[in-house]
This record gives structure tokens, C-alpha cells and sequence, in this order.
């Protein structure tokens, strides 16, 4: 009978057993962290193309290691004009270590947006933004653009020619907005010209502004999947027998939640066979995004991130 | 040992792809949080002025740009420099910090007392910087220092290394 486990309590699961199960079932009965890491792990995903799927997880991987790296450049960066190149310039000079993690956070910003590029593409041509999940689709694109975003304001942080050009271009990008453009302009500049209030504005929407909205529309991003399912392609679809429409009935009856998905076409309403989100994609994902990360590893530490010369107004 | 399950190599396939992100993250990572403690400080000489005409037994308090030791370059900080003469012989002097030992506060000479005063935790010094009263564990610190002769007037000038000749 079903019934008689599910009447048993977590913590009575632990009666008798080691001190840790014993501390566990009672951890597990005031949080039921079980129920949650089931319901995160043992979720259907479609057997066939699992290896192109790992590409969203890889940018999620990508994105926190560049919130890792970012929160470790803040023991030494300044986003002050007389000092944001003197600290990086420190970095590049004195402390091997300080500029290994500058290279993670570029390369590292580098491979997240070709990653990004490639999930998109994915996702276009297996046709997964369709009728249910457009706002999968329009999510992922807003987070594109806050990514984007990220990159230009980080481009201008260093202080260096390069990223005081890129800070003079991209701020009078603003100013051809009609009507309200010298307003924007001046907002984001502090002024008529880049200057000191330029760079704090600037920094505050590369480690707080754009990164709160990048997270917030990550959690709708993957709560929208979770709740559609994953499309996977159209491979993940084809019938077999004699009398599709029988096959594909047979299908939906079966299907594992969060199959079959409403709202769409029964042929695609759910995959011909699922498995098991753990450990069967999450291996696939790990092993993609062990691999990206070893590169950005490598590159970060020979190549780095450059540092032009110093700041200078003079053309 | 029990067979390997294609399911287990997928789940220490993962587990060992984990660990070497972390692995990968932490030595960059931990080697920049740590450089305090192997980086080399930047010690320097300034010259605190000629000692001469400093009254015999009278602490005198100096103020004396200490460039940092650590990072960038950035502006020297104003620090308290207490040069104290004990003889005739204008060679036997102390450079002493106002650096309390037992909780670094400022200390300064009270001339009532004829002690160095700490306000916090009211830890006393004597003249030579010994602790004798209050919590201090430790006397003063002393600036590392050395005198030399200018060769132009011919006085004995006081010079301090960014540094304190011991740990407080």
C-alpha cells in the first residue's frame, strides 16, 4: 500500500539510524528539501539531442561564474577616475592571481555571449519558441540585451583609453534619442562631458542595476521552462506505428509531467520518450560546461585581459 | 567492487565535472584573496627632521607623511612620529608610534602624568614607552629608525621606515 509511506512523518524515517540521518530527516522536515531537490532533479526531459540542450545550462554556469569573478574583482577595483586604472594596473603588475580572475571575467564574458549566440540559434531551429513557450523566447531575449548591456558598462570600468572611448561613444549614443536624448545623455554622464560621476553611475549598473534584473529574469526564464517543459526538436516527436493518431494519444496518457503541454498542437504536446533530468541531462550539461570553463581557465591565465594606457580626454 | 551502472558513471561523471569547476574557480579565486600574505610590502625611508634641538626627556610629538606600503600609489598618510631623547648624546633617541598595544588607538603624552595615556581603555606607558599601567600587554612600538649626519649643517636627522619594529 502507498497509502501507509505517505503517512509516515520525515522524521520518523530517521528513528534508528546514524546521528546525520537523524539530522537530515529533521532538517528535511522543517524545509523538505527532499521534496524540492526531487522536484528539481527527477524532471522529464526528451531522450533524443540531449547534448544540443546543454547549452542553456552552460550560459546559467557561464553567468555565475562571471558573478564569482566579478564579486572577487571587488577587493581590489576603484570605480574612482583617479584611481579604477591605478588598481587594475596593479592587478596586471603586482598580483598574479588578481589578474588571472580578470582574465576569468573576460574570457569568461567572451564565451557567454558566443554560448548565448549558440543557445539562440538552438533554439530557433528546432522551433522550441513556439506556441507555448514566445515568452521563453522574449525572456531569453531581454537577457541577451541585459548581457549586452553588462559587457558595454564592464568595456568602460578599466578606464583606459579603450574604455573611456567606449564610455564617451556609447553615453552619446543616447543623445540621439528624439526629444528627451540630451536628457538621457546628461543622466548617465553626470554632465555635458564623461567625467567621475560618469564612471560611478556606470559601475553601479554593472555590479548592481543590470545584474539584479539579469537574475530576476533568469528565475522567469527558467520558471517558464520548467513549466512548459523542454521542447527539445521535432526528432523528439516522429511516430513509429501505422496509426500515428492512436500512438500519439497513447503518448499524451503517458506522458511524465510537466508533459503533456497544453496549449499547443497534440503531435507535440509531448515528446515519444522521456528520461530523467538527473543524471541524464545533468551529466551532458556538466560535461559541456566543465569544458567551457577549463578554456576560459586556460585563457585567463596566457592571455589574460588587456589594459590599454591610462585614461586621457586628448584625442 | 560492484559493476559500474551506466547511471553511476553518469552521476561521478558529474560529481567529478563539479568538483573541477570548483577546483578551477578556487585556485585564481583563493590565490587573489590570499596575496595580502605573500605579497612583498613596499618599505620606504622619510626623514622626520634633525633631532638637535629636541628637549632632553620631553616626549615630542612629529607629524610625518608615511607613504603606504601596500597597493597603487596613493598619498602618503599624516602619522604621529614621538621622538624621544634620553641623553646628552643626541644619537640616543626613540622614534616612538602612538600606536596603543593593546587596541591600537592613539596614545599621547600627558604632561600632568608624565605618561603616555591611551583614551580608550586609559593604558599607561613611561617615557621609554614600557607599559605600566591599564591593559596594554605590550610597550610602545617603535618606528623602525636610524640617524644620520647631514653633511651640510652637520646635524643628526631622524629617518623611519614605514614600518613598526615589531607586531602590535
Amino acid at each position: 500500500m502507498k497509502t501507509s509511506e505517505q503517512l509516515v512523518l520525515p522524521v520518523e524515517r530517521g528513528r534508528g539510524r546514524g546521528p546525520l540521518k537523524r539530522g537530515y530527516a529533521w532538517f528535511d522536515e522543517r524545509t523538505g528539501v527532499t521534496e524540492l531537490l526531487h522536484k528539481g532533479l527527477y524532471e522529464a526531459v526528451p531522450e533524443q539531442g540531449g547534448w544540443a540542450y546543454t547549452l542553456g545550462s552552460a550560459t546559467l554556469a557561464l553567468i555565475l561564474l562571471q558573478l564569482f569573478s566579478g564579486i572577487f574583482l571587488l577587493l581590489d577595483y576603484v570605480p574612482s577616475v583617479e584611481e579604477a586604472w591605478k588598481s587594475l594596473n596593479f592587478l596586471e603588475t603586482q598580483d598574479p592571481f588578481g589578474a588571472w580572475v580578470r582574465g576569468l571575467h573576460l574570457w569568461g564574458a567572451y564565451t557567454l555571449i558566443l554560448v548565448i549566440g549558440l543557445h539562440a540559434l538552438r533554439t530557433f531551429v528546432s522551433a522550441s519558441y513556439k506556441r507555448p513557450r514566445e515568452l521563453n523566447w522574449v525572456s531569453g531575449a531581454l537577457l541577451f540585451f541585459l548581457v549586452l548591456g553588462l559587457a558595454a558598462t564592464g568595456a568602460m570600468l578599466p578606464w583606459d583609453q579603450a574604455g573611456y572611448w567606449t564610455t564617451t561613444v556609447i553615453t552619446n549614443i543616447l543623445h540621439y534619442f528624439p526629444g528627451i536624448g540630451d536628457a538621457l545623455r546628461q543622466l548617465w554622464r553626470g554632465g555635458q562631458f564623461v567625467g567621475p560621476i560618469t564612471l560611478t553611475r556606470t559601475f553601479a549598473l554593472h555590479v548592481w542595476v543590470l545584474p539584479f534584473l539579469l537574475f530576476s529574469l533568469i528565475g522567469a526564464h527558467l520558471y517558464l521552462l520548467r513549466r512548459h517543459g523542454e521542447f527539445g526538436a521535432w526528432v523528439n516527436y516522429d511516430t513509429e506505428s501505422d496509426n500515428p493518431d492512436k500512438e500519439i494519444a497513447q503518448r499524451i496518457v503517458h506522458a511524465e509531467p510537466p508533459y503533456p503541454t497544453k496549449r499547443i498542437e497534440r503531435r507535440y504536446a509531448a515528446p515519444n520518450k522521456t528520461v530523467d533530468f538527473f543524471p541524464n541531462q545533468i551529466f551532458k550539461d556538466t560535461v559541456v560546461s566543465v569544458a567551457l570553463i577549463a578554456v576560459i581557465f586556460v585563457f585567463g591565465l596566457t592571455f589574460g585581459a588587456p589594459l590599454d594606457a591610462a585614461a586621457d580626454p586628448r584625442p | 567492487m560492484s559493476r559500474l551502472t551506466r547511471r553511476q558513471l553518469m552521476i561521478r561523471g558529474s560529481g567529478l565535472g563539479m568538483a573541477a569547476v570548483g577546483v578551477m574557480v578556487s585556485i585564481p579565486a583563493l590565490g587573489f584573496l590570499l596575496s595580502p600574505l605573500f605579497t612583498q610590502r613596499r618599505t620606504t625611508w622619510v626623514s622626520v627632521g634633525p633631532v638637535d634641538n629636541i628637549p632632553i626627556a620631553q616626549p615630542t610629538p612629529l607629524t610625518v607623511s608615511i607613504p603606504n606600503d601596500q597597493g597603487w600609489p596613493t598619498p602618503a598618510q599624516p602619522r604621529i612620529v614621538y621622538v624621544v631623547r634620553r641623553s646628552d648624546d643626541p644619537e640616543d633617541v626613540l622614534a616612538l608610534s602612538n600606536i596603543c598595544s593593546h587596541m591600537q588607538c592613539d596614545v599621547h603624552w600627558d604632561q600632568q602624568l608624565g605618561q603616555f595615556l591611551c583614551p580608550c581603555h586609559g593604558g599607561l606607558y613611561a617615557m621609554n614607552g614600557d607599559n605600566v599601567g591599564g591593559p596594554p600587554p605590550q610597550p610602545l612600538p617603535q618606528w623602525v629608525h636610524r640617524i644620520t649626519i647631514d653633511p651640510q649643517t652637520k646635524l643628526h636627522v631622524l629617518e623611519i621606515q614605514n614600518s613598526l619594529n615589531e607586531n602590535v
